[in-house]
């Protein structure tokens, strides 16, 4: 056996970019798993979790945290766990009760943040982002991409599939560019 | 100069240069191009659209059929911009349209003096014979005539963006009416947008002298939109047209964000907006009509509200002499305003005969207008008197009123159909023809200033209610009440002459009448016969004129005549701001593997399949085409060891005790009996039994598998399990999710790929990973999972890591691969090494083919049920002689094969009657050295070893082939159970 090492690919974001009054950047966590309980388990998996965790899953389109780790809808039956956990962890509780699956390298979690970003986000997100509260979230189209958007402390989390997130950096900046110099008219 | 000495929302103290048709001018800030060339006393603005005749600004708003203008130079000109609406900037070049060589002596006026035989329809009779002259010389012929501004022929360099609003209430038009509505719902706590096509907020009421509140009616609306700009729920959105009204109170909206700059320095130049409201205030205001007479189209002859606007609004005396012709009082207000404005007014002329005019000027009552005169512009008019006589005028100004129009169209976006009132002698909305919208003001029929704020307030209390909001009640404004009595008066009858109805499309009254008289009499018919109101105006001016002509003709009232249906949009859009955000890099998302930076590095080239990027070929030094590339790849995996990046083929993690049942549905083959640690090919077909999609799935516990999709039917598989899990038998305990992106899957293919992996991976001993085995694997540390799988038909295998290491991976393998004579290859050579073994991509899966046609039978079980099952038994698809997949080569002197080519039998003519089939995949095979290629061929499974031709048409190919086993490669299969 050869003595070598793989090394993880550089971030899709080095530094953050900031534009006008916007600021986007790369919060990746250090875990997301996929949680999905099989038929009649949800007591069971919310039993369970919550001596791993602390926390039941939460209701469609919430989301619950304690201590950096958080649980999030993230569709039909399914949940993200985002946070610091392992997988041999949620495995060993969840056994037999719900499908888990590591989703950590599926995604990439970016943040937009600062006093444009509701703005900017109307050009890349066709929900209504001010009705979506803290402790909400949502599976919906960005920039013709799925994904979960979450509001967060001065702007939102959006989740985008890993293969997508240069398109997503692309067309974030871009708005966030033109939004800056619509500001400057 | 007709710049009046005071007054107006201009900025006197600063003038803005631009030119018209390279001359300078100079404007102030507030003018648009309209107002700023009639304040430097141009009248002529451009020419009609068939008959060439000189024509001036009609109007002062979105509505001017006559004012259009090319903007901009370059890549920036913009063509058919109306001068009412374009504000002047600094630097600003304006060109007059469909005009040779210039619009003060256009060549093409000739027409006009053609006009008897270019009348409505005249080119359905003219241009009859001979028939193909019709494409290649007369219609290019009439294009070229006819006509509006030029594109500029270079792509379009303009940013243009998309957003989404949401609102509780929105407010179209910051009249009266809107200005009032938004303000009472802002008072409310609702979330407000109020949306105006104007750059200032007021409406009318910045075109009026009048008083609301106590003050001037500008100041009051300058007061309310800065009251309304100060509120955190409202939305004040100038320069914005709400264009069309759509399900779901989802209204269309383009607000022309940098229109009016030199320099938009990055900023888009128009956002097309989707605004989201629960409830809707149309607040748009109405339209002045004109009234038809002989040469009612001379610059100079306007709008009376034009008139009034370019003085009160842009401090214009559109003449020095003006007469006033009308049938309604509002006309006289003209006539008031201009002597007040020290204009001197030469006659009042107003059809009535049971009024008396309170203005200090001559009048004329049971009057019309039968003529008018003057070279590119009126000088004078001719008015038949009551008692029949005939006066000249001098005017150099006619300001025309003949009733307003409500601006009724966002309600017939959904097929509303508009109500009369005999009253105002004019259409009015009809109620609910739009779910949550309600009408106010003009737009409802109410043209008081007084009327359109109270249903202002009214529409917004209700609105208020309905959200269950609180109920304000603010200050009522005082303002004047006055309705304007009317009589109609659409045309004037008894003279010779052409009357212009619709002055874009040059229609006339006699045009109409043709129309009848050719039997078009349906409102539809004679729209599309004249082409009445299909102009960039879309009729705004001409429809009502053209409706009443048509009722006296047929005898009927006008709402029996009916009206044409509106459609979005209710002004015209720039396509690059329809299509916004889809043009470069927003047509569609790219999507990247992890090791796509490596691959550029190396100088792959790349190609798109579905989105992803993916390499190609990877070009050594010396290697200048990319078959060198290709071939080279192809053998270096069959003597040694390629690696390629596969990541893009679709994953899915299927879970749950009924895992194995729900696989035994989907795919045609059984999956519950697959042994843990195992692979087997799948083939998934259609309910309507055509093949779906195939691929391997991987047993990773008792309750838990893998399956790999082709990379482009990933995203459908994924929808047709989740449809067949949810909606089939939702009584399976199976849960499914994408793995695509979590794992960087790796091919290491060729007679040496076990002797590589051993250098990283513990075990890849053929008893730990059999042919088809799978398990889970680490390297350098990292959790992996291996596949004993081949599309190559090697021995070979797939590498799964988690992403991240995707580019760290791939980089170690093709290094140690080159070490042992091999290396990286692409889709290319992947391509060429799966066609010489056999191996189905969805250029042969397309969608039209059965298992049976693959040669497949074998693969649909008997013991159980699944898709596709039963309809893939029908007779259609049992039939012996359908096209079969075979392989082929060739056997004469052509050696060469092309994709797409149609088989026909040896002696046959390639006519699609004697198709036998056709080719889907070729290559040159290095391994084979020569063209190979895969095709479907009728009965083809029976028909091994005969000789057939491939023929292309198009590049003109004919091609003597065998057909043979599509596996040419090692049929036995022992290379890759090696």
């Amino acid at each position: 056996m050869a003595d070598f090492k793989l090394y993880p690919n550089a971030d899709l974001i080095s530094q953050p970019i900031e534009i006008g009054e916007a600021v986007l950047a790369c919060n990746q966590p250090a875990s997301i798993f996929s949680v999905a309980p099989f038929k009649g388990q949800g007591v069971a998996v919310n039993d369970a979790l919550k001596s791993v965790v602390n926390f039941a899953l939460p209701a469609v389109g919430k989301v619950a945290s304690k201590k950096h780790i958080r649980a999030m809808w993230a569709g039909q039956g399914q949940w993200f766990i985002v946070g610091d956990i392992g997988l041999a962890s949620l495995t060993a509780a969840l056994n037999t009760k719900a499908a888990v699956t590591d989703q950590s390298d599926a995604w990439v979690v970016l943040t937009l943040c600062g006093a444009d970003a509701p703005e900017v986000m109307t050009r890349l997100c066709s929900l209504d982002l001010s009705a979506l509260a803290q402790g909400q979230t949502a599976r919906a189209e960005f920039a013709h991409m799925m994904s979960c958007i979450t509001p967060i402390a001065g702007g939102f989390e959006i989740m985008i599939m890993r293969s997508f997130a240069k398109t997503a950096i692309h067309h974030t900046s871009d708005s966030m560019r033109k939004f800056a110099a619509l500001r400057a008219l | 100069m007709s710049r009046l000495p005071s007054g107006g929302l201009i900025d006197r103290d600063v003038s803005i240069p631009f030119t018209f048709d390279g001359q300078t001018y100079t404007a102030h800030p507030g003018d648009t191009l309209a107002s700023a060339l009639l304040a430097n006393g141009v009248r002529l603005m451009g020419r009609s659209f068939k008959y060439h005749r000189p024509r001036g600004v009609l109007t002062a708003g979105s509505e001017e059929p006559n004012a259009l203008m090319e903007i901009g130079v370059g890549a920036d000109r913009i063509p058919n911009t109306r001068a009412t609406t374009q504000e002047v900037f600094n630097g600003m070049v304006a060109q007059s349209q469909n005009r040779f060589p210039k619009l003060q002596a256009d060549m093409l006026a000739v027409n006009d003096l053609l006009s008897p035989f270019l009348g409505a329809g005249f080119y359905y009779k003219t241009f009859m014979w001979p028939k193909k002259f019709w494409e290649a010389v007369y219609e290019p012929i009439i294009r070229r005539a006819a006509g509006l501004g030029r594109l500029s022929g270079h792509a379009d360099q303009s940013i243009y963006e998309k957003a989404w609003a949401y609102c509780d209430v929105l407010v179209v038009g910051g009249g009266p009416a809107g200005l009032m509505a938004a303000l009472t719902a802002a008072k409310g706590g609702a979330k407000v947008i109020l949306a105006d096509e104007d750059f200032v907020i007021g409406g009318r009421l910045n075109s009026e002298q009048t008083v609301v509140d106590g003050k001037h009616s500008q100041q009051w609306a300058v007061d309310v939109a800065t009251q309304l700009e100060a509120m955190p729920n409202v939305r004040v959105m100038s320069r914005t047209t709400v264009t069309g009204a759509y399900d779901g109170g989802t209204y269309g909206a383009v607000e022309r964000v940098a229109d009016h700059v030199e320099d938009a320095q990055g900023a888009p130049t128009q956002i097309f907006w989707r605004i989201v409201a629960k409830h809707t205030i149309l607040a748009a205001g109405a339209t002045e009509r004109p009234i038809a007479f002989p040469d009612n189209d001379r610059p100079g002859i306007m709008l009376a509200s034009a008139v009034r606007t370019y003085a009160h609004r842009f401090g214009v005396a559109a003449g020095q002499r003006v007469a006033v012709f009308t049938n309604n009082d509002d006309g006289w207000r003209t006539a008031r305003d201009a002597l007040a404005a020290g204009v001197t007014v030469t006659a009042l002329i107003d059809t009535r005969t049971d009024v008396q005019p309170d203005v200090d000027c001559p009048t004329f009552t049971g009057a019309a207008v039968i003529g008018t005169g003057g070279r590119l512009g009126i000088e004078r008019l001719s008015v038949r008197t009551s008692d029949g006589s005939v006066q000249q005028i001098n005017a150099d100004c006619l300001a025309v009123s003949g009733g307003w129009n409500p601006s009724l169209h966002l309600t017939g976006h959904m097929g509303g159909k508009p109500t009369w009132r005999d009253d105002i002698a004019a259409f009015v909305p009809t109620v609910g023809a739009i779910p949550n919208l309600v009408v106010a003001g003009a737009a409802n029929g109410n043209f008081s200033t007084l009327g359109a704020l109270k249903e202002g307030m009214v529409a917004a209390k209700a609105a208020l209610k309905n959200l269950g909001l609180k109920q304000v009640r603010p200050k009522m404004p005082n303002a004047d009440d006055a309705q304007d009595a009317i009589s109609p008066y659409w045309h004037v009858p008894d003279v010779k002459g052409r009357a212009w109805l619709d002055f874009q499309n040059d229609v006339t009254v006699k045009d109409i009448a043709a129309a009848h008289r050719e039997n078009f009499r349906s409102v539809e018919h004679m729209k599309r016969y004249t082409t009445l109101g299909m102009a960039t105006d879309q009729g705004k001016l001409s429809n009502m004129g053209a409706l009443a002509v048509m009722a006296e003709l047929t005898g009927q009232s006008i709402p029996e005549t009916g009206t044409t249906i509106f459609r979005p949009p209710y002004t015209p859009v720039q396509m690059g701001t329809l299509g916004a955000g889809g043009a470069g890099k927003g047509f569609a998302p790219e999507r990247f593997t992890s090791s796509h930076d490596w691959a550029v590095s190396r100088g792959a080239a790349m190609i798109e399949v579905g989105l992803w990027h993916r390499a190609s070929w990877f070009p050594l030094n010396g290697e200048t085409h990319w078959r060198q590339s290709c071939d080279r790849e192809v053998d270096m995996v069959r003597r040694a060891v390629g690696v390629c990046d596969v990541s893009t083929l679709g994953k899915i993690d299927i879970q749950g005790p009924d895992a194995g049942v729900f696989l035994d549905r989907i795919y045609t083959n059984m999956f519950s009996t697959l042994k843990v640690g195992k692979v087997r090919y799948g083939l998934m077909l259609r309910e309507d039994g055509m093949v779906l999609d195939d691929g391997t799935t991987a047993r990773m516990g008792e309750n838990h598998f893998v399956m790999t999709t082709t990379t482009g039917a990933a995203g459908p598989v994924m929808s047709h399990l989740e449809f067949c899990a949810q909606c089939l038998w939702p009584e399976l305990d199976v849960k499914m999710i994408s793995v695509t992106e979590q794992w960087a899957q790796v091919a290491v293919a060729g007679p040496k790929s076990r002797e590589l992996l051993a250098e990283v991976i513990d075990d890849v001993s053929n008893e730990s990973f059999p042919f088809m085995g799978c398990g889970e694997t680490s390297i350098a540390g990292v959790n992996g999972r291996l596949f004993r799988i081949s599309f190559s038909g090697e021995l070979a295998y797939e590498l799964a890591v988690p992403s991240r290491y995707g580019e760290a991976l791939m980089d170690e393998l093709v290094k140690r691969a080159e070490a042992k004579g091999g290396g990286a290859y692409g889709m290319e050579a992947l391509n060429v090494l799966r066609i010489e073994k056999g191996f189905l991509t969805h250029a042969e899966m397309d969608g039209r083919v059965t298992a049976a046609d693959l040669g497949m039978s074998g693969m649909m079980s008997k013991k159980k049920d699944f898709i596709g099952k039963v309809s893939s038994q029908r007779e259609g698809l049992i039939n012996p002689m359908r096209e079969q997949l075979v392989g082929l080569k060739p056997v004469g002197p052509v050696r060469q094969i092309l994709g797409g080519s149609i088989m026909v039998n040896v002696d046959a003519e390639p006519t699609r009657k004697n198709m036998q089939g056709h080719v889907t995949s070729v290559c040159y095979s290095p391994t084979l050295n020569g063209m190979i290629a895969l095709a479907f061929v009728k009965g083809g499974h029976t028909r091994i070893g005969q000789t057939i031709r491939a023929v292309d048409l198009l590049r003109n190919l004919d091609t003597l082939v065998e057909i043979v086993s599509p596996q040419f490669h090692d049929p036995a299969g022992e290379k890759l159970r090696g």
